[in-house]
């Protein structure tokens, strides 16, 4: 299943992927600002995506909306610091499935995507 | 700011180094009153501008060794370089600052983090505002999380 990392942090991106490729999933690319994201995401085509909200061009929901209306099928994990609620909840009502506050740890990302795709 | 206001950093800073290190706590040591920002700030310092709820910044400064232990516990196995030391400073700061809208709400905006290497040249404290200078103490090297809003 391939998945794309997107955060404006190296760090972050770098944390991500080492994670999920220990967890054998396919890592297809990253992205470090959502219009990165989009183009990226267009070309790779994920079916699994993470996605950072505060990011500079363009920031995390946009990119959510964008993805979304692109391919409905996609699954986002939120994977942000913006702890409040109201975030959360816009995050999912424009179509991302799941949402990782940082600072997280490695068992706590692997976990959130299990159960982003638990059922496909 | 109210000193719940700061309390409020002080947790976010505590939670963020647990999330990385449970064998050795962050420590705090008591908050003060600063108003200039070249004593404080180390070797790398990452920025975040406030608006909305509060207008301001957050940040974050800490020396290369303190980062290059931090770096380490991301799981990067090679040589520590200035890049990775830079996006640590900016993303703790992201993270902390964000973490505030736990209990500051959705309307505390944060813009994406800038981070500096020192000698900073040209960051002032905004005038007007209280500035606080919060000292950590984490495996015997020290940070300041310097907080500046209305």
């Amino acid at each position: 299943m391939k998945f794309m990392v997107v955060d404006d942090s190296q760090m972050i991106r770098n944390q991500i992927e080492r994670v999920l490729k220990a967890g054998e999933f396919d890592f297809s690319g990253s992205a470090k600002d959502g219009e990165e994201a989009i183009r990226e995401f267009k070309s790779i085509k994920p079916r699994v995506v993470t996605m950072d909200l505060t990011m500079p061009r363009m920031d995390g929901l946009q990119a959510i909306k964008e993805m979304v209306a692109i391919d409905s099928q996609v699954r986002i994990l939120v994977v942000s610091a913006l702890k409040d609620m109201d975030t959360c909840l816009e995050a999912l009502e424009l179509g991302a499935h799941g949402f990782l506050c940082k600072p997280f740890t490695d068992y706590a990302l692997i976990e959130a995507v299990e159960e982003l795709i638990s059922d496909l | 700011m109210k000193e719940q206001e700061i309390n409020v950093f002080i947790e976010r800073i505590l939670e963020y180094f647990h999330a990385y290190d449970t064998e050795s706590s962050a420590t705090i040591q008591a908050p003060f009153l600063i108003d200039g920002i070249d004593k404080h700030v180390l070797e790398y310092t990452g920025v975040i501008g406030i608006t909305g709820r509060n207008t301001g910044t957050v940040m974050f400064s800490a020396p290369a060794s303190m980062l290059v232990m931090l770096i380490a516990r991301f799981g990067e196995t090679g040589q520590k370089k200035p890049e990775m030391m830079l996006d640590l400073v900016g993303e703790i700061a992201n993270t902390i600052a964000g973490n505030a809208r736990e209990v500051f709400g959705s309307k505390f905006n944060l813009a994406p983090p800038v981070a500096l290497r020192a000698p900073l040249r040209g960051l002032v404290l905004a005038k007007g505002l209280q500035s606080y200078c919060i000292p950590i103490e984490w495996r015997m090297r020290k940070a300041h999380l310097i907080v500046s809003l209305t």
